[in-house]
């Protein structure tokens, strides 16, 4: 592993991982109704690509809203403006379901100057949104070439596979963390943070832990945990020494923190739970030939590198420089097709009522 | 005055309609005016409420805790507003008694947490008191009674603590209003008890109590609505300690979509209905509202005792509220990281310039300061006349000005985050969509400052009295002739002190701008509220030390503007 010291992956369940992948893939590329099977061709002529891409010229910019990391972003930022494609790339971040909240907004508000592109964590929202009408089929060689595994619905270009991650700080803990039960320890109580229910994806993280960990939650809970408002907050708070373990956060947080000689080791469970981010060009932008040429950017081994980082995350797009490589551990990504309003709110419920948080 | 030509207003001076009917229609104009700007957004919000048979307080009563919520949120207003009647009394009356030497800056030193954004106050708080890291907390366990502590004493995350600094934090404004009276009464009977031989103790607790008893029982009011709407310090300590009140739970309900306004309209039904009771039995234990504006001469004699300690409270407060924070700010804000060492790591610019190169940083600080004086360049001339029509009793119709002071009255009644959450509300939809551009925090930032604006003035133009104004009209100056030359020029320090004090709770605000911002059209505040939720406090510190440096400017340009003592003027 190319990361600070992530313990060596088991080699055990690796098929499995990769049935699951396959299946999630597999699902992620069935169309959603035959309507997508005409709109869903990425591929266009040079020509109109051309075409595209001088309009984005002449529309000078593209909005981007997204919810990575802070490192992520300023990657991606300076690789697209690095590329000289005569477009600046303004991306605002936005914390948890903040985003698709503004995002909604902003579709009822014709005179609002807003997202042109997102990057979003709440595939469920994206899948629906191609549902309602709402995305752009991306277009340019890049998004021809991307895998249609990867494509959620035929328009949302899923990518930056995420491993959600455990830290604690070295300073404070002297007998490592290795897996969700280490955090149970006695001498942990009241010392250990998590991520409230900023986004679906957190409380995703949340159900798939009670579901794999049976009577884990009631547990943690009696540790008095410590909510933070997001990844960032929590991960800032074990650098600090504020708290001592927490048990959510992301390879590209911690790593910010790394190479401020944080005294904080990350640590990915041996069953790991995960995520991958939608990008999507939103039918309503207001420089929607930019935001064709921003996605077809992200999408390519270029655009891909920025996002992964040094070993920040995984890509579809083969031969990215820096890529997680995901066969050295044992990742389950978030099973989308099974996710429904009704279960997460039901499991809202249940969580609300055991941390006394939202 | 017989002799004396008819003065001819700048509207002329023809029939009865045009003396008469026309100031009046123009009075009736700036009353429907503020009208709509004032109660549209509390009244359709409301209206939310009260659809679907009530079912929005349903749904309220569905959500979780939400009597600890309703609990929390009244515990705050009633103990903070104590602590900060109790405080800012305290701060008055030692700076009553100040020696000569630190007279002065003594008297300025309680205001100086007004150019502390809470924001950034309630940041700073956070680097010195959490449990575990926070500064001072570690400096206490080295206290050998401390010593075996594994964290605290301290927990800035509890509700007591929540408590402590939003009264902390209000406390200047009592010491405005506390303070302001004390200087303006007289000494005699405080003399004559001295005589007696009554000791500084009793003649405080006997002769000056009560006396200032309308001051701060207006001051009770002020902060007990300003801490029933409290929302910086629950919103920033409260949610690592799973602590809610109601406006955080409106806050929350901003950041999901569809933004559930029934719910929101609902949670905020309660505030409103006791803020205006609040307000009501301010006005019936006050009764005229001319009664706050003490005018009468000051006593000859400064027979007050001056006394050392009053100036060491007074340093201990500033050392307390303002440069303990901030030297916490400094450190963390050139600091690597948020560390919990005491020793000095390698000292960094690099959040600074990480600040400085982040475009929707910099644009938000921008936006901040151009939305300020903007809002400021309406709500003088707004507030102006708001307050004229006030000291108008007999020459506009009385429902008029009972309107006018109505609608004066109310922004300061209801919280600025329900103002701000029903902003959001009629500013998104038809007939006027100005959300996500700049011009709704302008149209904010108004309605939220125009009681403010209109009160600060009218204590201005009363101060200023009558009289000049009327011997220019009787001079035969118009009306307008008489405004520009005569009022204005006389009340420059007062709506320079008004602009200045406006530009502090503009830039400050932080409430409403978090309701009404969309993702491009932020403020400093509400930019600094995501750069703490996103975990970066390096930067927060950042942007809460540049929120103090271009406070600090912007009154020191608004004093500049209005004359030298323009910053003292409403103190």
């Amino acid at each position: 592993m190319a990361q600070n010291g992530f313990p060596q992956m088991p080699d055990a369940n690796k098929r499995r991982l990769f049935k699951l992948t396959a299946g999630l893939a597999a699902s992620a590329a069935v169309p959603l109704s035959p309507a997508f099977a005409q709109a869903n061709s990425r591929n266009v002529s040079p020509a109109e690509w051309a075409r595209i891409r001088e309009a984005a010229r002449k529309e000078g910019k593209v909005i981007v809203y997204g919810t990575m990391g802070p490192a992520q972003h300023e990657r991606i930022v300076a690789a697209f403006n690095a590329a000289n494609l005569g477009i600046k790339m303004e991306l605002v971040r936005i914390v948890g379901a903040a985003l698709t909240a503004k995002v909604e907004q902003e579709r009822v508000q014709p005179n609002v100057v807003g997202a042109d592109l997102v990057l979003t964590a709440d595939i469920r929202w994206a899948g629906d949104a191609v549902k309602k009408g709402y995305i752009k089929t991306p277009v340019g060689p890049a998004a021809a070439a991307y895998p249609d595994a990867w494509m959620r619905g035929g328009q949302v270009a899923l990518m930056a596979h995420t491993p959600w991650v455990m830290h604690y700080n070295t300073n404070l803990v002297k007998n490592p963390i290795t897996s969700y039960q280490d955090l149970l320890r006695p001498e942990l109580a009241g010392r250990v943070g998590g991520v409230s229910l900023v986004a679906e994806v957190v409380t995703l993280f949340y159900k798939w832990l009670d579901e794999s960990n049976p009577g884990f939650l009631e547990k943690f809970a009696a540790q008095k945990v410590k909510m933070y408002p997001s990844t960032v907050a929590s991960a800032n708070s074990t650098a600090s020494g504020e708290i001592s373990a927490g048990v959510f956060s992301v390879i590209p947080v911690d790593n910010a923190l790394h190479a401020q000689k944080a005294p904080m080791k990350t640590v990915i469970p041996a069953q790991a739970y995960g995520f991958a981010y939608g990008s999507a060009v939103l039918s309503w932008a207001k420089n929607p030939n930019a935001a064709l040429v921003a996605q077809d950017f992200i999408m390519s081994v270029q655009g891909q590198s920025a996002v992964v980082g040094n070993g920040e995350a995984a890509s579809p797009v083969p031969n990215v420089p820096g890529a997680l490589d995901v066969s050295k551990i044992n990742l389950t990504l978030i099973d989308w097709d099974k996710v429904t309003a009704e279960s997460v709110k039901t499991f809202e419920a249940r969580w609300n009522s055991l941390f006394g948080a939202r | 005055m017989s002799g004396a030509a008819q003065p001819r207003a700048w509207w002329g001076s023809g029939g009865l309609v045009r003396r008469k009917a026309v100031p009046q229609f123009a009075w009736i104009l700036l009353a429907l005016v503020a009208g709509f700007m004032v109660l549209w957004p509390v009244v359709q919000l409301q209206l939310r409420a009260f659809v679907d048979g009530g079912s929005a307080f349903a749904r309220m009563m569905d959500l979780p805790r939400i009597g600890s919520t309703m609990r929390t949120t009244l515990v705050l207003a009633v103990l903070s507003s104590a602590l900060a009647v109790f405080i800012g009394t305290l701060l008055a009356w030692c700076a009553s008694m100040l020696p000569r030497p630190v007279r002065r800056i003594g008297e300025l030193a309680p205001l100086l947490p007004l150019v502390v954004p809470a924001v950034a106050a309630v940041t700073g708080w956070i680097f010195l008191l959490s449990p575990n890291v926070g500064y001072l907390n570690m400096m206490l366990r080295k206290l050998p009674w401390l010593e075996s502590l594994q964290e605290g004493p301290f927990n800035i995350y509890s509700v007591t603590w929540i408590i402590i600094i939003t009264g902390m934090l209000l406390s200047s404004f009592v010491y405005v209003f506390v303070f302001t009276g004390l200087k303006n009464m007289g000494q005699e009977l405080e003399a004559a008890a001295a005589a007696c031989g009554a000791s500084p103790a009793m003649r405080f607790f006997t002769i000056t109590l009560p006396l200032l008893r309308p001051s701060i029982i207006f001051a009770t009011g002020v902060v007990f609505l300003l801490g029933l709407g409290q929302f910086t310090a629950p919103l920033l300590l409260g949610r690592t300690a799973k602590i809610d009140v109601l406006t955080t739970e409106m806050f929350y309900l901003t950041e999901r979509f569809p933004v559930d306004f029934g719910l929101g309209a609902a949670l905020g039904f309660p505030i409103l209905a006791l803020g205006l009771a609040v307000v009501l039995l301010q006005k019936s234990a006050l009764g005229e509202q001319k009664r706050f504006v003490v005018v009468s001469a000051r006593s000859k004699y400064d027979i007050r005792e001056t006394r050392w300690w009053a100036a060491a409270v007074i340093g201990l407060y500033l050392l307390i509220t303002t440069v303990l924070p901030l030297m916490a700010l400094i450190y963390v804000s050139l600091s690597p990281f948020w560390s919990g060492s005491l020793v000095v790591p390698e000292l960094t610019l690099r959040h600074w310039k990480s600040v400085l190169n982040n475009v929707a940083l910099v644009s938000a600080i921008w936006t901040s300061v151009k939305v300020s004086v903007v809002g400021i360049a309406i709500l003088i001339p707004f507030g102006f006349f708001m307050a004229y029509a006030l000291l108008q009793s007999t020459r506009i119709y009385k429902p008029v000005r009972t309107a006018i002071d109505l609608f004066a009255t109310l922004p300061i009644a209801v919280p600025a985050s329900l103002m701000g959450f029903g902003l959001l509300f009629v500013y998104s939809q038809p007939p006027i969509q100005i959300y996500g551009t700049t011009a709704v925090l302008v149209v904010t930032y108004v309605t939220l400052m125009i009681g403010h604006s209109t009160r600060l003035q009218f204590t201005t133009l009363v101060a200023t009295g009558q009289e000049f104004l009327e011997a220019s009209k009787a001079s035969g100056a118009g009306p307008l002739r008489s405004l520009l030359q005569v009022m204005l020029p006389m009340c420059r320090k007062g709506i320079a002190a008004t602009a200045a004090l406006t530009f502090v709770l503009l830039f400050h605000e932080f409430s409403a701008s978090l309701m009404v911002r969309s993702a491009r059209t932020q403020v400093i505040g509400s930019v600094m509220y995501d750069v703490w939720a996103g975990g970066i406090y390096s930067e927060v510190a950042v942007l809460a030390l540049i929120m103090v440096v271009v406070t600090v400017l912007g009154v020191c340009i608004a004093g500049w503007l209005g004359g030298t003592d323009s910053a003292q003027q409403k103190g």
